[in-house]
């Protein structure tokens, strides 16, 4: 009588206990995805959280942190006023969104110059590289939020009161999981094949959600 | 006959080749102009620029009608950011190439006086210290071909001359 009530009891709590050890399972970091070091695409295990932001889209419109959720994301950091390096970035970024024709993954340009790059100015900087790339700007305390929890520099040189000045930063493109979590850094010099190859190992290991 | 015909034409060719060496030992190639997003007020020019001469030239500077100005810069990689400085005067050996591209020297073009887009030409002219300035065209174009930051990773950024 006894063991007849018990039996459906353990395997009710076996089932739980599997339940757990599943849901533990999934939630658990995997150990880092490796590259050659060569490659220069650093791992961030376990991905660090995006911080809260109040920032302003191409549009104008508010965007925080949480629509970065869903998508993975690529952000490169730079200024409109930047003859050279950002650019060559946006176009390399261009040619890999043209080639991995993939809508899961999210191309966004943030400016650390937000006393020159309004929404409007964006937005005809980055719909130039690509038509569906983001532009994101904001108060600089915002920027500075984002900058600093994701380890991004930069410094202005010459005069600022006079918007005679260039800005230098830092030049490597952040990888962001679909949870906004900051996952990687891909650094320079940087190819299309070489972010193409970056990108697609590292949703492959980590999945698209 | 034929053989001396050849002769001949196989020397004047060489005289003329010769000849324009001569004449100007500072040879630009593979220029453009990268196309930048309307009302951009800065945009950077690349080429390949040889010395076959036997002394140096230094390159002091460059000017066009189509920009305010225009400054002979260097990109490159210090403390983890990417920075830009002045890179004139540029030294260029005897038998020397410099080649100007994404991530290393470049043009830094000021202010167009209108608006350039693809397929534009962009009149450089450029400005040596022992040479007359050379005139080259710099067509307009989105990029040139595939290309990455080639970035110069020295640590002192400095020039190799």
């Amino acid at each position: 009588m006894l063991n007849k009530l018990k039996l459906p009891l353990i395997g009710l709590a076996f089932l739980l206990l599997l339940g757990l050890a599943i849901s533990l399972f999934q939630t658990k970091e995997p150990p880092p995805l490796k590259f050659d070091a060569s490659m220069g695409v650093p791992i961030i295990s376990p991905p660090v959280p995006l911080p809260e932001v109040s920032l302003l889209d191409q549009d104008g419109q508010p965007f925080s942190q949480q629509q970065f959720k869903g998508k993975w994301s690529l952000l490169f950091f730079g200024y409109t006023n930047c003859p050279d390096i950002c650019p060559t970035a946006l176009q390399t970024l261009s040619l890999v969104a043209k080639e991995l024709q993939r809508s899961d993954i999210n191309y966004v340009f943030v400016t650390v110059d937000p006393k020159r790059d309004t929404a409007a100015k964006l937005k005809g900087y980055v719909s130039f590289f690509h038509p569906d790339f983001k532009g994101l700007t904001g108060d600089k305390t915002e920027i500075d939020r984002l900058t600093q929890a994701l380890g991004v520099i930069y410094d202005y040189e010459g005069d600022v009161e006079s918007n005679d000045y260039i800005v230098n930063h830092y030049g490597a493109i952040l990888v962001v999981d679909p949870q906004a979590r900051l996952r990687a850094h891909i650094l320079p010099p940087h190819t299309s094949k070489k972010i193409i190859k970056a990108v697609e190992s590292i949703i492959d290991y980590y999945g698209a959600k | 006959m034929i053989k001396s015909l050849l002769a001949g034409l196989t020397l004047s060719s060489a005289i003329a080749t010769t000849s324009a060496f001569a004449a100007d030992p500072i040879q630009v190639s593979d220029a453009w102009v990268r196309a930048a997003p309307p009302g951009a007020s800065v945009m950077a020019g690349y080429f390949e620029i040889s010395n076959n001469g036997m002394d140096w030239v230094t390159l002091t500077g460059a000017n066009s009608p189509q920009f305010t100005s225009i400054e002979i810069h260097q990109s490159y990689m210090e403390g983890g950011m990417m920075q830009m400085k002045s890179a004139a005067p540029l030294v260029i050996d005897g038998h020397q190439t410099i080649r100007f591209e994404p991530g290393s020297y470049h043009l830094m073009m000021m202010k167009p006086t209108k608006t350039l887009k693809p397929g534009d030409t962009v009149h450089v002219s450029l400005e040596f210290e022992q040479h007359n300035p050379v005139m080259i065209e710099m067509p307009v174009k989105k990029m040139a071909g595939e290309e990455g930051m080639m970035m110069n990773m020295n640590h002192d950024g400095g020039h190799h001359h």
